[in-house]
């Protein structure tokens, strides 16, 4: 049983962390712009889709997460030119709703592309058998790596956010756009890169999701909703309610899935965000922002 | 309003729309008349919608609660708890459903507020689909959804109505959709729907002015969730089935993309938004096959948001004389 738990328990971290990644990018963009980007998900399933082939093509996984993360870059940043900012200025429900026009067309697009059948990335390396504290069970090692990467991204961003003038300039625009732009801030600038980077990230979190769940056409729409829910829950802007706001979401859900079906455990983990959510209305570590 | 202001000129256009709705079933096959029937469905959950978003200024991801929850309460009651198919009791327990789920969303939304807000209703629609798809002790059949709901026909006296597939259903959806707009006309022109309008504006100052404004929200919730129910438990008869999609969050998300796209805070919007929607995705999908109807619409979506703000119905009145323009100036005339 404790085997079971412990097992459980270090697939929670690995997907929450995975989840952090996706949710980055979203919570970020969110602050600065006020925009649900529902085309997220489908920058998740693509980063997934080029991990993918370019394992099926070079086998190599490591050289498609890479390629997955740049071609997620320069998508993002098309349509951060073409959509994201034209609309933003204007209306953020009208942003939504070419966002949900993007998403839908991807999509099919991916469906097209790929067919619908769900694409299988074997796990690199093999597991390890861990005996340690009375414990005896196997574990996939890139699991372990796969945390390793994404607590790299997520360190990285901090420090990028708290250590850097962009950075500084980013938390500012978050906190308020308009006085941070009367102080020069350069906000549309900064918006360009953020959105971009969040993109790339969610595309590296596609790949890197892909021998834990397999690559298929509605991975990214399956996502989006919860992950508006840890953005949201884990505090605009801020990269640790969002690493805590997913971990708790996965955790719940795994270890309560040995115990509980399935849909109860979901159903718990939304109720623990929702109790979140109350309690705290501007989300974990949320700041006052313009958003009230 | 009075009655001789419907009767003006500018009024001759709805009431021509209304005349071609009426007399549609005369002449046109079965399928039209589906179609027309589910678009009219759409109208009367986005009228219901837009109550919260356009009129109170609420934006909600979570409707699919107030869409499929009623309509599984007909299901439940119909056939997997009751056998009670009696239309009055069946419409009048998805309108219970309806403005209870109202109140009690309303109200646990009533302590949030903005993005924050469509978040908690996000949650609690996911909540209420694992509910059904839990299937606790078989009473909503989880994935397999339950089939073969057909109420018993209307007894009046000696008459027998069916007013609950085909034609009859067509009529009883129209005369719903009329029914609704009529209330919220109403309801718009009286304080509640002016306080609504009001919160919309400037909570701030509604809270400074003494006015408590949460039972106001949790009444706007509950009228729209006795709208949207309307809708849920047409589309169950239409269908005769009640699934877990319906419940899916991507409906409450359609909806509000048919109020944007038809234009927000108006009357006639909302139901032109899904008309739109729902006949792009019919003929889109045997123009260009397959599922590609996904690739019309999205653009749709986009080009709208795109080109024009505000959504299709506040640009009407723009476009229409631009159009007459450009083709005046075609034939070489000046207006």
């Amino acid at each position: 049983m404790a085997n079971v738990l412990v097992t459980q328990c270090l697939n929670g971290i690995t997907i929450g962390l995975i989840f952090a990644l996706v949710a980055l990018g979203l919570t970020i963009v969110l602050g600065l712009m006020g925009v649900l980007n529902f085309a997220h998900g489908s920058f998740y399933m693509l980063g997934g889709y080029i991990t993918y082939s370019v394992f099926a093509a070079a086998g190599n996984f490591w050289l498609g997460l890479v390629a997955a993360m740049l071609v997620c870059a320069v998508f993002g940043h098309l349509l951060y030119l073409t959509i994201v900012r034209p609309l933003t200025k204007r209306s953020p429900l009208e942003a939504l709703l070419a966002l949900v026009g993007v998403s839908m067309i991807s999509l099919q697009a991916a469906r097209t592309i790929w067919g619908p059948d769900p694409k299988l990335l074997p796990i690199p390396f093999g597991r390890v058998h861990i005996e340690m504290f009375g414990l005896d069970f196997q574990y996939p090692v890139y699991f372990f790596i796969a945390m390793g990467l994404a607590i790299i991204v997520l360190a990285g961003m901090s420090l990028l956010l708290r250590h850097t003038d962009i950075g500084i300039r980013c938390l500012a625009a978050i906190q308020d756009h308009e006085i941070a732009s009367c102080m020069g801030v350069n906000v549309d600038r900064v918006s360009s890169l953020m959105f971009t980077i969040g993109m790339a990230v969610a595309g590296l979190a596609g790949g890197l999701a892909g021998p834990v769940f397999s690559v298929y056409p509605n991975m990214g729409i399956e996502l989006i909703g919860m992950m508006f829910v840890i953005a949201i829950v884990g505090g605009m802007g801020s990269i640790g309610g969002t690493v805590i706001a997913s971990t708790i979401i996965a955790m719940t859900k795994s270890v309560s899935s040995i115990y509980f079906s399935g849909n109860i455990a979901d159903i718990l983990a939304f109720t623990v965000l929702l109790v979140i959510l109350l309690v705290r209305p501007r989300g974990i570590m949320g700041i006052a922002s313009v958003m009230d | 309003m009075k009655i001789r202001t419907l009767l003006r000129p500018a009024h001759a256009l709805p009431w021509a729309i209304l005349a071609l709705l009426l007399a549609i079933p005369l002449f046109s096959g079965p399928y039209l008349v589906y179609l027309i029937t589910l678009a009219l469905t759409f109208g009367i959950f986005a009228l219901g919608y837009d109550l919260l978003f356009g009129h109170t200024g609420i934006v909600s991801f979570g409707h699919s609660v107030f869409y499929g929850m009623p309509a599984y309460a007909i299901g439940m009651i119909a056939h997997t708890v009751f056998d009670i198919k009696n239309p009055a009791v069946l419409l009048g327990a998805a309108l219970l459903t309806g403005v209870l789920l109202g109140a009690i969303v309303g109200w646990i939304c009533s302590f949030t507020r903005g993005i924050y807000l469509a978040i908690v209703t996000f949650a609690l629609a996911q909540i209420a689909e694992l509910f059904i798809f839990s299937d606790p002790r078989g009473i909503t059949h989880g994935e397999n959804s339950i089939t073969k709901i057909r109420p018993d026909p209307l007894n009046l006296g000696d008459l027998s109505l069916d007013l609950f597939s085909g034609v009859g259903l067509y009529y009883l959806t129209l005369a719903s959709l009329m029914v609704v707009l009529a209330g919220m006309a109403f309801l718009m022109r009286s304080q509640w729907g002016q306080v609504f309008h009001a919160i919309h504006q400037n909570e701030e100052r509604l809270l400074s002015l003494g006015y408590n404004t949460r039972p106001y929200k949790i009444l706007a919730f509950s009228l729209s969730g006795a709208i949207s129910a309307i809708a849920g438990s047409m589309v169950a008869f239409l269908n005769n089935v009640v699934s877990p999609a319906m419940v899916d969050w991507q409906v409450g998300a359609e909806i509000l993309l048919i109020t944007v796209l038809g234009g927000a805070g108006t009357m006639a919007g909302p139901i032109l938004g899904s008309f739109v929607v729902v006949f792009t995705q019919t003929y889109a999908s045997s123009l260009v096959g397959g599922g590609n109807w996904v690739y019309v619409l999205g653009a749709l979506y986009i080009l709208v948001a795109l080109f024009l703000p505000g959504g299709i119905m506040p640009m009407l009145p723009r476009l229409l004389p631009a159009l007459s323009r450009g083709l005046s100036r075609l034939k070489g005339r000046r207006p």
